[in-house]
């Protein structure tokens, strides 16, 4: 059922026919201003058609711009606060890291190191060996080794000048 | 916060303990005993009937038989020297071979010796090593004649060569 406000609109805009319209042409002698109302409409109508034509845009993109320079600024109130990046290393990691290295380092160094000496007491080859082996003399190669089963450490110099045995030995 | 203070304690403690043990001599050097090194020019040669070594050489024989592979030790010349200076020292088994020791550190068998071998004035090579009295030095010299020309040095003890006076 439409009210009469809608039956009106529909009049004016000339949407109204048949019978419905008989009936509400019969309602209107109650209201001897409807007839002057639609004519203003219609006219009022016809007038903004004429010159209210819609304007053209010449800087869309800057309206554009100003238009989300404006949502922006309203934004900040309802954004999320900003998370800043939390590094794995905190004081407390840092702290617990260094003292578990440092407990590390200790039971490394009294399993490892007497472990180590024990090995090269029962086995010479380490600190025997002979170190910087060189030659000033570029036709002298020197190399060294030791001799496990000789127990014994060998300077081999290569290159030396034969001596002759009329060269007597002093 | 009582981490990070147990932490630094832990730090100091370590920092404290090894200053004390780089300062405690007994720590540092567990026997500083002035050695004595000998050293041997030896003339390695094959012979088919070949001589006993000299009782100098006895104890190396078998070891320069076995490196070199000759079959005959003559020793040419040799040297003791006590190592008492921390500095330098020289062993000169024969005129033609000489040897500059020098120690890195205070006298004693613990320590890295550097070691110059000169032929007459020529300096040869120079080389570190730790010489001691559980394994002897070899040096391959050069060939001389039909034989083969090694210096040995060895930690002794001071009672069982003869120590040259300076």
């Amino acid at each position: 059922m439409k009210t009469f406000e809608e039956k009106f609109t529909a009049w004016v805009d000339g949407r109204l026919s048949g019978p419905e319209l008989a009936a509400f042409e019969r309602d209107l002698h109650a209201h001897p201003e409807a007839v002057a109302e639609k004519q203003g409409a219609l006219e009022l109508g016809k007038l903004l058609r004429i010159h209210l034509p819609a304007a053209p845009l010449r800087n869309a993109d800057f309206f554009n711009h100003q238009l989300l320079q404006q949502i922006r600024a309203a934004e900040p109130a309802t954004a999320p606060a900003l998370v800043h990046p939390v590094s794995f290393w905190s004081l407390r990691r840092m702290a617990f890291s260094g003292a578990f290295l440092l407990l590390l380092s200790t039971l490394l160094y009294f399993a490892a190191v007497p472990n180590t000496r024990r090995e090269v007491k029962h086995n010479q080859q380490y600190v025997e060996n002979i170190l910087n082996a060189r030659s000033d003399d570029p036709a002298i190669t020197a190399t060294s080794f030791h001799s496990k089963e000789n127990n014994v450490n060998v300077l081999w110099l290569d290159g030396l000048s034969y001596m002759p045995r009329d060269h007597k030995l002093k | 916060m009582p981490l990070l203070s147990l932490l630094a304690f832990a730090i100091l403690w370590c920092s404290c303990a090894s200053r004390a043990r780089a300062g405690d001599p007994a720590a540092a050097a567990p026997s500083i005993v002035p050695t004595t090194i000998w050293s041997g020019l030896v003339l390695a040669t094959n012979d088919p009937h070949p001589a006993d070594a000299p009782p100098q050489l006895r104890n190396y024989a078998q070891q320069l038989k076995n490196i070199f592979g000759y079959n005959q030790f003559e020793l040419i010349g040799e040297n003791a020297e006590k190592m008492d200076d921390p500095y330098e020292r020289w062993l000169i088994p024969s005129k033609d071979f000489c040897l500059s020791v020098k120690m890195h550190n205070e006298p004693g068998q613990n320590y890295p010796m550097k070691i110059v071998l000169f032929q007459t004035r020529k300096r040869l090579a120079e080389f570190e090593t730790h010489v001691s009295a559980e394994s002897p030095l070899f040096i391959r010299g050069p060939m001389y004649a039909r034989g083969q020309l090694v210096i040995v040095l060895h930690i002794v003890a001071p009672g069982d060569a003869p120590v040259h006076a300076h």
